[in-house]
């Protein structure tokens, strides 16, 4: 492990920003600190970092404390939000920064400078002061800053939320792509959980500053451990539903079955059991019946039709209770192939492998 | 070096020995940010207040203050500096608002000009406005010759006009930012609810200007009654608290009446200062990245009205500055206006030394109190313990403390032989020490809040990367407060040069400042003599700023011309 934390906890005043949190950062991993805002994860980033000192708990740098070590003897890189670069120093200053703290010899210095002004692609802007660049372009400088000094680790609180959409995307990838090949130790926050999910090898899902789950992005995805993670990962569907059996359950007066591996609900009782909305299915009304036999099938009337491109968002409204709705989304062909409109009456399915069930 | 430390070591690649000169460093330049405070602060403050509270018998008490309050001639002279300076802040305060309305909030033509002559006062001594006035309307005056009136001018109403005039640049200052600050959103949203133009005023500007009101009222209350050389010049038997400190000190060598004014002059100069900090903490929130800027409407009666103001302000101010500079250079002021340049040849004693003096003593006040200023708020903002707090209060305290006050504290704390800095005492780098306590939490809150703006990440970024404190300091932090640093440099030059109230107590006839020349001058009757003196202060003052504002360019351009370093 390169990074581990054993029950760190930070407070400012009466706020208790980051709560007893355990965590193990296996090396030459991506690990994304995932949450909404004010969850704690930049103030978690900053414990590592060492720009924050922790009230209680340890952390370990492979295997060795670090604590009374201050971040200037961490080598670890870090790339801000806003930047940062120096205003005063050109670019290529800028990447030298580390290096000559380091008092490295200056030929070491200046083939490390080319090095990574080529890695991130700014060869051409090397002695350019900060404010003559876009954006995306002093981004990649701070990156090409952090990096320069060997960093054991590299952090990164929301490196991509002041860019516009199109360079956040090329970003990702390139940080990514930066990030395998160097195989280095890498923690990034971010609130954006198509970041997280399309980056990472490991999310850690946080809320009011404590880790809500852990996982492969995969996992985070279609098993979320709470229904915080489901709604905050995605878009879910919530249903109360009421027990009726071992996996089968009432819903408005329809029963639900649910056949997923690893699932086991008590035998009464009640709870929530959530379904994203790309997992509803519609069905034709010749397949109604055919598909009865299967059960999970409602009789819902379309309430609204949100048009998103490839795909349209319906809110549906089931006949036995029109206030409970669900969301389904599903391909623009099947809306226009079944000439559906606000007012439609059709069948939505829910198929019983796409359930997650929590305690009510 | 021990096992753990050399393993620390490989590890970040930074070595042992640049991390301990950094740690001597840190704990050397923090030391003598310490020593400076307290010694040039703490140390003369607190000598004041044991000559106020020691009784004759040697115990401490309040005893001198109940024999003050006991003399009716002194409640006399209270009430009269209360009286002048509630006045003048009154009068200034409504005066200042309309001509920082009419800079800010209209669209009148030659706005560098008007606001230009507004600050004049600020760049003469503190009685250049009293011979103006004097000149004016005094005994020999323009107004008294032209119209064979005479005018009474010696006393309240003298110093309440020559006061005004000093204070109005201070608080116009004050009130331009105050109404600068603004979103222009909320009037927009006034004009679409239908508000008037006049509602939108009273609902709207006055409101969100209240703070800089109060804190400019504040301001200009403890400029005048403070204020040591108008009333010295146009008072005449008319004493006030100010005058009065001089003259125990200075006539009669009555150090303990000195502190026990001094003291009492010391409680309106900080509660002063408490409510307008308390003001400026409150003031802050009023405009957000979201806020936009806002758009002046066209309205020619507005502007027609504000026009007007403006132009009769600044002919009041040019009359009382530039009657100054014409009388200097008269034979016999009003009488005989012929030209002339006798009045440059100076026959008080040392001639045009002192302004040699002054200028040297503003030099190394401005370069030495730059460093120091800089190196205390620097230190004091990035080494956050409750001993720093200590030192940010000693920072900001001189604020508090008049000069005349300071400049007593002075005497009283070093003008005694087994003070180890007693060597010090009655030199050029004395009184330029002296000045720079004097206005150091001007200086220190312009580097304070310059400081501040560096954004903070900017220490984290260079920590990461493995940075010291020196190198964080010399390499990111200094060459993004060049700008700043330059100004305070001006700032205290143009304090230096026309500084009077403090050093007044400080000078020897070996050592003496060019604006204690003029009051001498002033003092044996020699006005035209004193005015050619002021008008050659006041022209140094205007060729430095002139010449520092070159200088501030340079940096600022070579900053924002291009990629070529
Ligand atoms: N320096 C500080 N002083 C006081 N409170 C703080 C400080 N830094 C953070 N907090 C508080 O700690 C909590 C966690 O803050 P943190 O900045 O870690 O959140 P975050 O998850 O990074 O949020 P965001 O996504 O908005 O950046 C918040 O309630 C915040 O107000
Ligand atoms: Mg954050």
């Amino acid at each position: 492990m390169d990074i581990s934390l054993r029950a760190v906890t930070k407070t400012f005043g009466q706020v208790v920003a980051v709560d007893s949190v355990e965590l193990d950062v296996p090396a030459s991993t991506l690990i994304c600190f995932l949450g909404p805002s004010g969850c704690g994860k930049t103030t978690l980033l900053r414990l590592i970092a060492g720009l924050e000192t922790a009230d209680s708990g340890s952390l370990l740098f492979r295997g060795k404390s670090l604590a009374g070590v201050p971040e200037r003897e961490r080598n670890f890189g870090m790339v801000f939000q806003s930047y940062s670069l120096f205003p005063n120093l050109t670019v290529e200053e800028n990447v030298a920064y580390g290096p000559r703290c380091r008092r490295w010899p200056a030929a070491d210095i200046d083939a490390r400078v080319r090095e990574l002004l080529a890695m991130v692609d700014v060869e051409n802007q090397r002695s350019k002061y900060p404010h003559m660049l876009s954006g995306g372009q002093q981004q990649r400088v701070a990156l090409a800053r952090a990096l320069a000094p060997k960093p054991h680790v590299l952090l990164l609180d929301e490196p991509l939320s002041a860019l516009d959409a199109k360079v956040r995307r090329t970003l990702r990838s390139e940080i990514r792509r930066l990030q395998q090949s160097l195989g280095i130790t890498s923690i990034m926050v971010t609130h954006d959980q198509e970041e997280a999910l399309t980056m990472a090898d490991q999310i850690v899902v946080m809320n009011e500053g404590r880790i809500v789950q852990e996982g492969p992005p995969a996992e985070i995805y279609s098993r979320p451990a709470t229904p915080f993670v489901a709604g905050f990962v995605g878009s879910m569907n919530f249903l109360d539903v009421a027990i009726i059996g071992e996996n089968r359950f009432n819903f408005v007066g329809h029963e639900l079955t649910i056949d997923r591996s690893g699932i086991r609900t008590p035998l009464r009782g009640k709870a929530v059991i959530a379904i994203r909305p790309e997992a509803v299915e519609i069905a034709r009304p010749a397949e109604k019946d055919r598909r009865r036999k299967s059960g999970n099938v409602l009789d819902a009337q379309v309430d609204w039709i949100e048009f998103l491109g490839g795909k349209c968002l319906l809110t549906l409204a089931p006949l036995s209770c029109p206030s409970q709705k669900i969301s389904a989304e599903v391909p623009a062909r099947t809306v226009h192939d079944l000439k559906l409109s606000v007012g439609s009456r059709i069948s939505l399915i829910l198929p019983p492998d796409a359930f997650n069930v929590y305690p009510a | 070096m021990t096992a753990a430390d050399s393993m620390r070591e490989r590890a970040s690649g930074i070595s042992r020995r640049l991390l301990t000169g950094d740690r001597l460093f840190r704990t050397g330049a923090l030391g003598i940010t310490a020593l400076v405070l307290f010694i040039f602060v703490a140390f003369p403050i607190a000598a004041i207040l044991r000559e106020g509270l020691v009784l004759a018998d040697g115990t401490w008490g309040l005893g001198n203050f109940i024999d003050y309050f006991r003399d009716p001639r002194f409640l006399t002279i209270t009430g009269r500096s209360l009286l002048i300076a509630v006045s003048a802040t009154v009068i200034t305060v409504v005066l200042a608002y309309g001509f920082a309305y009419a800079l800010v909030r209209t669209q009148i033509p030659l706005k560098n000009l008007w606001r230009f002559t507004a600050l004049l006062p600020v760049f003469a001594p503190s009685l250049v406005q009293a011979l103006g006035v004097q000149f004016l309307l005094g005994r020999n005056g323009l107004v008294s010759n032209l119209l064979g009136i005479r005018l009474d001018i010696y006393g309240f109403w003298g110093i309440l006009i020559s006061d005004i005039v000093y204070a109005f640049p201070h608080a116009v200052l004050i009130m331009v930012t105050a109404l600068s600050v603004t979103d222009g959103r909320l009037y927009e949203a006034g004009r679409m609810l239908g508000a008037s133009e006049f509602r939108l005023f009273r609902t709207i500007t006055l409101p969100a200007s209240r703070y800089g009101v109060m804190s400019a009222a504040f301001v200009v209350f403890t400029i005048v009654i403070t204020d040591f050389g108008n009333a010295m010049v146009i008072g005449g038997d008319y004493s006030v608290l100010a005058t009065e400190i001089y003259n125990q000190v200075s006539g009669q060598a009555n150090f303990r009446l000195g502190a026990v004014i001094g003291i009492i002059l010391l409680i309106p100069a900080a509660l002063a200062m408490f409510v307008e900090r308390l003001v400026a903490r409150r003031n802050t929130a009023l405009v957000n990245e979201r806020s936009s800027p806002l758009v002046l409407r066209k309205s020619v009666p507005r502007d027609i009205c504000a026009l007007v103001y403006a132009v009769l302000v600044c002919a009041l101010i040019l009359l009382i500055v530039g009657i100054v500079v014409l009388a200097s250079f008269v034979k016999l002021w009003p009488y005989d206006v012929s030209l002339t340049l006798k009045h440059y040849v100076t026959d008080v004693q040392n001639g045009y030394a002192p302004l040699w003096t002054s200028l040297w003593m503003s030099l190394i006040a401005a370069v030495l109190g730059t460093a120091l200023v800089v190196l205390n708020a620097y230190m004091i903002e990035k080494i956050s313990n409750p001993f720093t707090r200590v030192l940010y209060f000693l920072s900001v305290l001189p604020a508090a403390v008049p000069g005349m006050v300071l400049g007593l504290g002075y005497i009283m704390a070093f003008n005694d032989p087994a003070n180890p800095i007693y060597w010090l005492y009655g030199t050029v780098w004395f009184l330029a020490l002296n000045t720079i306590f004097h206005y150091h939490a001007q200086a220190f809150l312009i580097a304070t809040t310059n400081i501040k703006q560096i954004s903070s990440t900017f220490d984290e970024a260079s920590a990461m990367l493995g940075a010291t404190f020196l190198r964080t300091m010399a390499r990111i932090a200094l060459p993004l407060l060049l700008p700043s640093l330059l100004t305070i440099g001006l700032f205290l030059f143009m304090r230096a040069m026309v500084t009077l109230s403090a050093v007044i107590f400080l000078v020897s006839p070996r050592n003496t400042v060019a604006a204690v020349s003029v009051l001498l001058l002033d003092d044996s009757g020699k006005a035209s003599q004193a005015a050619a003196f002021s008008v050659v202060i006041m022209a140094v003052v205007l060729a430095a700023s002139a010449g520092f504002n070159l200088l501030l360019g340079i940096p600022l351009a070579r900053r924002h011309a291009g990629a070529s370093p």
